[in-house]
């Protein structure tokens, strides 16, 4: 295979995957190895030995290819599947009301204990801004982790703080409700515990 | 003698669910005794509990379980990322 330059056009990524440089064979080619046993045979001729056919071969070079079907179910067998397949939508859908269930009870759970400031904020932009007692301001966004940010006096997140309740099924909104009372009043147990790392300008 | 109130004092324990509620009048032994048992069993298991108020104004981190508090939420404990 020959290294790409700019200067010609048969050196493309594509070429160059099709081709051994020199433009002028075709079984040497990366293709042409992949679908030959040898370089000096093409594809069509010598199938039975090329790594596509070894590939797809029952390890034997003769050509034959096992291709198993699937085995036809009896009526009963296919009972026994759907049966699982209903019990099995049956839970998830169930999984699914749960959890959507938890997820509003969470937000308004929430929403419940912010301050208008706050709920103006989390209804327009799903992030609140929270004011420790230590006088530093964080930007709380909807997530899980990574989402607190410090913000200077400038408005800008110099910051970034990566601390999540535990465990990790609790929605994502008591997550955030629980980063807010802790910044509020238990900013130095939060921050202990964080991973920070700063905030470049780049970000 | 004791004159009681139906002053309703609420702990909300955060988990999977949203969170679950557990309801005390301060004036009942055995429901603050509840309350108190259930914020003690899950401080030891790591939770915060903060005593807010329902705007969202106030709120202090509680070392000990408070019957007086109109409103408890029970955190769970936080983990770095």
């Amino acid at each position: 295979m020959t290294h790409i330059t700019a200067s010609n056009s048969t050196t493309a990524t594509w070429n160059c995957w099709n081709d051994t440089g020199t433009a002028t064979s075709v079984i040497d080619t990366t293709w042409g190895c992949w679908a030959n046993s040898t370089v000096t045979t093409t594809a069509t001729t010598a199938g039975s030995a090329t790594t596509w056919m070894q590939w797809m071969s029952d390890g034997t070079t003769s050509g034959t290819y096992v291709v198993t079907q699937p085995a036809q179910l009896s009526k009963e067998q296919l009972a026994v599947v759907k049966q699982q397949q209903a019990e099995f939508n049956k839970a998830q859908a169930e999984l699914q009301a749960k959890q959507k269930h938890a997820k509003a009870k969470a937000e308004q759970l929430l929403v419940e204990h912010l301050t208008e400031e706050q709920e103006k904020a989390w209804k327009e932009n799903r992030a609140i801004f929270v004011t420790a007692k230590s006088g530093r301001r964080f930007k709380i966004r909807e997530g899980r982790a990574g989402n607190i940010e410090e913000i200077n006096a400038e408005g800008k997140a110099i910051r970034s703080f990566c601390v999540h309740v535990e465990p990790y099924n609790v929605p994502d909104a008591d997550n955030v409700l629980a980063q807010k009372l802790a910044l509020e009043h238990n900013e130095e147990a939060l921050l202990r515990v964080a991973n920070s790392h700063p905030i470049t300008p780049y970000r | 003698m004791t004159t009681a109130t139906s002053e309703k004092h609420e702990m909300a324990v955060m988990d999977e669910t949203g969170d679950t509620k557990l309801i005390w009048n301060e004036d009942n032994d055995v429901e603050v005794e509840a309350a108190r048992t259930m914020f003690n069993s899950l401080k030891k298991k790591g939770y915060v509990g903060y005593s807010v108020d329902k705007k969202g104004e106030k709120g202090t981190l509680l070392t000990e379980f408070d019957p007086a508090a109109e409103k408890i939420i029970m955190a769970p404990q936080m983990k770095g990322g």
